[in-house]
């Protein structure tokens, strides 16, 4: 025994400092608890992008903005905290989240679209939020069912909103269309005319042809009458009528109708409230925004684009209640009304704070967006972004667009696929 | 840069949670604590000897704990791969030891296959605390006009180490397959393999520089401004490096030649960009001969036109025997010697009429001119063995001294006297 002493002898300091690592650890939970008012350390936040198949400089500052506004004011009331961000494809982030969750690396806060919300939830990689009274007096019903899981509980808070709306280059057109057919006619003015392909970003076109219910329905896996099933014909013979026009193209992505537009080889894309800033930098006075043009069927269908925020279950105590504190932050009147007029380019969702109309043309068409978006069936949350069914109704719709599949024929594969569950 | 370092202090925000800090003292407590045991105790001691299985079994042990209580363990599991793997890379080195020449045995363990090892994992352990594709494109600044990030620059430099460290290997197979197509002498496919580094390199660097998008123009200055400082810093490098690369299209001082330095033959190793390192066999000490010595002074090299050498071994015998079966004989007796090559054929000749013996030369052919003293030695051997048998005799130098009558009774009268007085 006594020969191993010595042996011993230096390992005293390694374990050491372990031991002190995991007893830090366990000390910042309890100092925490004694002092609550002191909020100090690091929140891991995780934000989840739509419409990029990679993360870019100009993506990453895009998507960042909100968190650095909030950030630095947050900074100024708690000094001693700081927000790690890393930015993941929506479609990839539930993945993600699981492999980080087995390390204990699980992020404290997800900001994320209401779809991916609710799969982080059914997965269990996210802690519900209690439906307090607080939350219900201060956020809109009709924004708090997109979230809402059970009778009381929330997959996550909702913060602001993305509305989509079209862009365009004002040297180039004076004003947008206000119609489908006034759009389609563009092509003979040799105006360029970009589309996306994605479910998500092409569903105001369905209701401008009057096809949003049967959408709604064929999407939710209802069965279809006989006249859901014509009007979604129409929109799809539509769909392929369209790209039949030299002009009008389809893209892949709403980064790749972003670039087309900043490099002029477009000029008129539908878009969300979030690619304003990198636009207007580009573009100058150039830039124009517009509402996005009626069909047939009525006015278009802009699905808005939710975000919220979602709790990790991996924090500790002490970042638990920092992250808690930064989304109660983000929702006080003072920073939704400060990150709506700041960025123009997102909507608060706080009763507290009224829709800021006068002034900005591009805060009344944001405005205007969004109500358009409720008016009708809402079904963003079926579109989740990390639904592989998502990526097999873009291929249908190509298949559609370069007529390898009928109209006909791709009603049916997409009633097969919707009905076949996910 | 500065947002980097503010990332990476932030990861140190992970330590806030017990199940992360666990899951580090489960598997870094072991690794830790047992190599500083096995420093203490003597190689031969069996934990000493085991004491990497013990870490790992321990480490699984912890993991094992933490699973069982439901505690989060991919942390602990991935340090746990990572040191298995490193002990899998040292048991490979291991097996390959008695299969491969240690020099590639330590080139592709410590040039490639350690490193590579080292960059996957802190890869897979960045992508844990981080996204890479997020982390890649935060910028570094601007450089000759170049926006960097850093994504860009690491890819460079991961590319250029890749070239760098894999295009040895690369170079030889490929010297090897055009070598046994077109039928290349052995230095030859080493010097065609040396070039095609040389190219995969000089290629993948003006590669890395256009994909990180720098300014030709710039580029072409900074190239302008690095040639009047090598005119006057360092010319002897780059004339020595220039050598190199001439050496190898002329093609002799290639890496296999044999050269004859200072009377001895030696064979090039290899030639570097600054020296050619050339063997001794006699003491296998190794030579470092900077370049330019081979293109500015007289190189003797055995391997110019062909790989033959002709050595020489020269004898004597006594004048009763007649030269022509003496000379008869030396030649069949080096046709005789394994590795003596019989065509060109061996020679003797009659060099001269010395003073205790003829001398003769026999001159003989081998293949490989570094077994010179190897097959001087042994033909020399089969001459005594020749002789022996034959009864020829290899006289011992010999001088016949005559004294006068004299000098002969003064000699005799002296020893008459030494014989009285012992007497």
């Amino acid at each position: 025994m006594a020969a191993l002493i010595p042996i011993l002898r230096p390992c005293r300091l390694a374990l050491a400092l372990l031991l002190a690592s995991l007893l830090g650890a366990c000390g910042t939970a309890s100092s925490n608890k004694a002092e609550p008012e002191a909020l100090r350390g690091t929140t891991f936040v995780m934000i989840g992008t739509r419409g990029h198949t990679e993360i870019s400089r100009a993506v990453q500052e895009e998507q960042g903005r909100l968190l650095d506004l909030l950030d630095a004011d947050f900074q100024t009331l708690h000094p001693e905290t700081q927000l790690q961000v890393d930015l993941f494809r929506e479609a990839s982030l539930p993945a993600v989240v699981a492999d980080r969750s087995r390390d204990g690396l699980g992020p404290d806060l997800i900001l994320v679209g209401s779809g991916i919300a609710r799969s982080l939830m059914d997965a269990g990689l996210s802690r519900p939020v209690p439906l307090t009274a607080e939350l219900r007096r201060l956020i809109p019903a009709h924004l708090l069912a997109q979230v809402v899981r059970g009778a009381d509980q929330l997959v996550g808070i909702p913060v602001l909103l993305e509305p989509q709306l079209a862009c365009f280059d004002r040297r180039r057109l004076a004003q947008s269309p206000s119609s489908l057919s006034a759009l389609e006619a563009l092509d003979e003015r040799g105006i360029e005319v970009g589309l996306p392909i994605d479910a998500f970003d092409l569903y105001w076109t369905v209701g401008a042809y009057g096809a949003h219910s049967a959408m709604a329905r064929l999407t939710r896996g209802a069965p279809l009458s006989a006249a859901d099933q014509q009007t979604l014909l129409r929109w799809l013979r539509w769909l392929r009528t369209v790209n039949l026009r030299e002009r009008v193209n389809f893209f892949n992505s709403q980064e790749d109708l972003l670039q087309g537009l900043l490099a002029g080889r477009l000029d008129w894309i539908s878009c969300r409230s979030t690619h304003f800033e990198r636009l207007q930098r580009v573009l100058g006075p150039r830039f124009g925004v517009a509402l996005l043009p009626s069909g047939p069927g009525g006015p278009a269908t802009p699905l808005i684009r939710q975000r919220v925020w979602v709790f990790g279950r991996d924090s500790s105590p002490g970042q638990r209640r920092l992250a808690e504190d930064f989304v109660r932050f983000s929702l006080t009147p003072t920073m939704q009304r400060f990150l709506t007029l700041h960025t123009r380019s997102m909507l608060p969702v706080s009763r507290e704070v009224e829709p800021p109309s006068g002034g900005s043309p591009v805060l009344r068409a944001m405005v205007a967006s969004e109500q358009q978006s409720w008016v009708r069936e809402a079904i963003g949350p079926e579109l989740r972004g990390d639904d592989p069914r998502l990526e097999r109704q873009r291929r249908l719709f190509l298949s559609l667009i370069y007529s390898e599949l009928s109209p006909e024929q791709v009603l049916q594969k997409l009633m097969l696929l919707r009905g076949r569950g996910r | 840069m500065n947002e980097l370092l503010v990332i990476s202090q932030g990861w140190l925000g992970y330590l806030e949670r017990w199940p992360v800090s666990l899951q580090l003292l489960v598997s870094l407590g072991p690794l830790l604590a047992l190599t500083l045991v096995g420093r203490r105790l003597p190689r031969t001691h069996p934990l000493q000897r085991r004491r990497r299985l013990w870490t790992l079994a321990a480490m699984a042990l912890g993991t094992g704990l933490l699973g069982a209580f439901g505690v989060a363990t991919g942390l602990a599991v991935f340090v746990a791969l990572v040191y298995a793997g490193w002990i899998a890379i040292g048991l490979l080195h291991q097996q390959l030891r008695p299969r491969l020449d240690a020099q590639v045995l330590r080139q592709l363990d410590s040039g490639l296959l350690r490193p590579l090892f080292v960059i996957v994992a802190l890869l897979m352990l960045l992508n844990k605390i981080a996204n890479v594709d997020d982390l890649a494109v935060l910028p570094l600044g601007s450089w000759l006009g170049s926006n960097l990030n850093i994504g860009q620059v690491c890819r460079a430099l991961l590319t250029l180490y890749l070239l760098i460290a894999g295009s040895g290997p690369l170079g030889q197979l490929l010297a090897e397959l055009f070598g046994s197509l077109l039928n290349l002498r052995p230095g030859s496919r080493r010097a065609l393999g040396l070039l095609i580094r040389y190219a995969v390199v000089g290629l993948g660097l003006v590669w890395t520089l256009d994909h990180l998008g720098f300014n030709r123009t710039a580029l072409l200055a900074v190239a302008g401004g690095l040639s009047v400082g090598l005119g006057f810093g360092v010319k002897e490098v780059f004339a020595n490096f220039v050598s190199g690369l001439w050496l190898l299209f002329e093609g002799s001082v290639r890496p296999g030649e044999v050269l004859c330095i200072e009377d001895e033959a030696c064979e090039v190793r290899s030639l570097g960009l600054r020296a050619a390192v050339v063997w001794r066999e006699r003491d296998n000490t190794e030579l470092l001969i900077p370049n330019q010595t081979f293109l500015t002074s007289t190189t003797i090299t055995f391997t110019g036109t062909d790989g033959l050498r002709r050595c020489q071994v020269e004898v004597g015998a006594a004048y009763r025997h007649p030269p022509r079966e003496v000379m008869a004989l030396l030649v069949r007796t080096a046709a005789s010697v394994p590795g003596v090559l019989a065509k060109p054929s061996p020679v003797a000749l009659t060099l001269f009429y010395g003073e205790s013996s003829v001398d003769y030369a026999l001159r003989f052919w081998i293949h490989d001119p570094m077994r010179g003293p190897d097959m001087s030695s042994a033909v020399r051997s089969a001459i005594w063995d020749a002789f022996e048998a034959e009864g020829i005799e290899i006289p011992l130098p010999q001088r016949v001294l005559h004294h006068s009558d004299d000098q002969l009774s003064h000699r005799a009268e002296a020893n008459v006297l030494a014989s009285a007085d012992q007497g």
